[in-house]
């Protein structure tokens, strides 16, 4: 160690005498640990959250000045480090495109699909969902705290806000600020995020532990876990917007992992994902679908009538998980229900039921001289409408109320084995059965 | 003039200066340096600064000085408000305790004096988060971060040390 022999002269360039009693040192010192341990009530303390968005205000320009330079180094050891691999990245980014294009076409006419029936069943459209699109200038990926500091803030972002790259979820905003915002990571040991495991029709949560595969859990059955089973964001509570891609199931059995989709040591843009989800909802007015819903869709208009109807089921939360988690759920039988308009409850109630035992049929026109309604023809009926649209959706009723001759009643059937992951929640409150003696109590029958 | 116990030869520059060059290593704690593509963490220069003065110049940082780095560290890193205000405090006392028994001695024995301060003050801060958090969280990151700081703590005490000889030089 002879190059550091230099500081054995090092006698200490001041005073080598006794301080006195560390007053100073006991008193920052107790403050300190008061701090730490009041830190997680104190955390959403008003006058915290701003000295923290505060300071990282003050540090953003400076971080914006540095992110530059420090960006372009980054990507040119990176550069370096692709050369020894530029062959294997080919063949791998020319494998993904392939895949990509596949999934593409697919994807294009499930959408095309999925707007006819959304269409047809007046479903209430997805809460708009805008973007702001941010640079990373902040990166604390500290032993405790997984973080980024972004170059956006202000009136444009807001708390919770989820935050995505090109390759999925990144995490979400945990404090906001005038020119920038303090984005939690999804692998931070304070991430929480409800999610939905594809496959395992399964929700859960996503909890980070400072690692970079965080936990799954809560998931009631974690035998249906199998390891590459794609992971979304469930929307679970309405601050994230369903569907987002997280990653992919790393580990299965009760210490499940999960290997998230975004390499965040390479994420330099992102995306603040401003979700409303509307929280005050209007009642809904009774409509239905006309003639015009027909040609615009394709398919033939309905006239079913809704009538009110008790809850039959319970909505999946992850307290309850829904029956489509069940692994046995996809060989059940298609289980009918029978709602009779005419003995419905005089008062509306909240009709909530998994989506993946619920279809609605074409109503039952009596044949002449019959004067009850029977099951509708499969051959002459419309295309079944599975309401296998994963998340809680609300459905209005799909046409006017349509007189029909009583004591006819709508039977609903079920698609089976519907992929529907998680309960659908069909308020049939303002629904209204239109034939004489609608007011009468209801009656449903569930076999 | 005298700065709450500091020398008299401590300027207000010689106790600024270890206050400034703890909110800078704090604010590297967050800038995007991505070392060997995110392998290499950022190493703890707050830790170092605040190691270094300690033992070499403790009256140009005092507590005061101390608590406002470690604070400042936990504001822009997103950390427990405290975690390392604490953990630095107490590094800090440790620090002054031995500093009658590592000053005058070979850097190797500095060295050495750093390496067992950042390993006290590793376990204090995984332990405040892991009382915080109520989990016991995984402490390989702080290790690694902890060995890296570590490492390179010679060329920041070189960078430090003629710093400081300029600063008591200017004061002379």
């Amino acid at each position: 160690m002879g190059a550091f022999d230099e500081f054995k002269s090092y006698q200490g360039f001041g005073s080598r005498r006794r301080r006195g009693r560390p007053y100073g040192l006991v008193f920052f010192a107790l403050l300190s640990c008061m701090m730490l341990l009041l830190s997680r009530q104190a955390a959403e303390a008003s006058v915290f959250e701003k000295a923290r968005a505060g300071v990282a205000d003050a540090a953003a320009p400076l971080l914006s000045v540095l992110s530059g330079p420090i960006g372009f180094v980054n990507s040119v050891l990176g550069d370096i480090g692709d050369y020894f691999s530029v062959v294997e990245e080919n063949r791998r980014l020319k494998a993904e495109i392939a895949e990509l294009s596949r999934v593409k076409a697919q994807a294009i006419a499930l959408q095309s699909y999925a707007e006819r029936l959304q269409k047809l069943a007046n479903m209430q459209a997805e809460p708009s969902i805008t973007y702001t699109t941010a640079r990373v200038i902040g990166d604390s990926e500290g032993p405790f705290v997984r973080a980024m500091i972004v170059n956006v803030g202000g009136e444009a972002v807001n708390r919770g806000q989820a935050v995505i790259n090109e390759y999925g979820l990144v995490g979400h905003v945990v404090t906001p600020g005038k020119v920038s915002s303090r984005v939690l990571l999804l692998t931070d040991l304070n991430s929480r995020i409800p999610v939905f495991v594809e496959g395992a029709n399964a929700l859960g949560v996503l909890a980070g532990d400072n690692s970079n595969r965080p936990k799954l859990r809560y998931i009631e059955e974690p035998s249906a876990l199998t390891p590459g089973q794609k992971v979304i964001t469930s929307g679970d509570g309405g601050v994230l917007p369903r569907g987002l891609p997280v990653g992919v199931v790393a580990r299965a059995g009760a210490s499940a992992t999960v290997k998230p989709f975004v390499d965040f040591d390479q994420t330099e843009l992102v995306r603040v994902v401003a979700y409303g989800f509307p929280r005050d909802v209007e009642p809904l007015e009774t409509s239905g679908g006309d003639a015009s819903d027909a040609e615009q869709t394709g398919l033939p208009a309905p006239e079913i009538s809704a009538v009110d109807a008790p809850t039959i089921g319970e909505s999946a939360g992850l307290d309850a998980p829904p029956a489509a988690a069940n692994p046995d759920s996809e060989e059940r039988q298609p289980r009918q229900i029978t709602f009779t308009p005419s003995l419905a409850p005089p008062r509306p109630a909240a009709f909530e039921a998994d989506a993946s035992e619920i279809e609605l049929v074409q109503p039952v026109e009596p044949a002449a001289g019959d004067d009850q309604g029977s099951v509708p023809d499969a051959a002459a009926a419309a295309a079944p409408i599975a309401i296998g649209v994963p998340g809680p959706i609300q459905i209005e009723a799909l046409a006017p109320v349509s007189p029909v001759t009583p004591p006819a009643d709508i039977q609903t059937e079920t698609l089976a084995g519907g992929p529907a992951p998680n309960s659908a929640e069909l308020d049939a409150a303002e629904l209204d059965a239109a034939e004489p003696g609608a007011d009468e109590p209801g009656a449903l029958e569930a076999n | 003039m005298e700065w709450g116990g500091a020398a008299r030869d401590t300027t207000p520059l010689a106790i600024l200066a270890p206050l400034a060059l703890g909110l800078v290593g704090a604010l590297a704690m967050v800038a995007p340096f991505r070392f060997f593509e995110g392998v290499a963490p950022t190493p703890l220069i707050p830790l170092m600064v605040v190691y270094f003065w300690t033992l070499y110049e403790p009256t140009a940082a005092p507590a005061a000085s101390v608590f406002a780095i470690g604070w400042g560290q936990d504001l822009i890193t997103g950390a427990p408000h405290g975690l390392w205000a604490l953990t630095y405090l107490l590094v800090y006392g440790a620090v002054l305790s031995q500093r009658q028994f590592l000053v005058g001695r070979s850097f190797a024995a500095t060295w050495t004096g750093f390496i067992a301060a950042a390993v006290l003050g590793g376990a204090i801060a995984w332990l405040g988060v892991s009382i915080v958090s109520g989990a016991r969280v995984a402490g390989g990151d702080l290790a690694l971060q902890l060995g890296v700081s570590a490492l390179v703590y010679p060329v920041f005490a070189r960078g430090f040390a003629y710093l400081q000889t300029r600063l008591a030089e200017d004061a002379r």
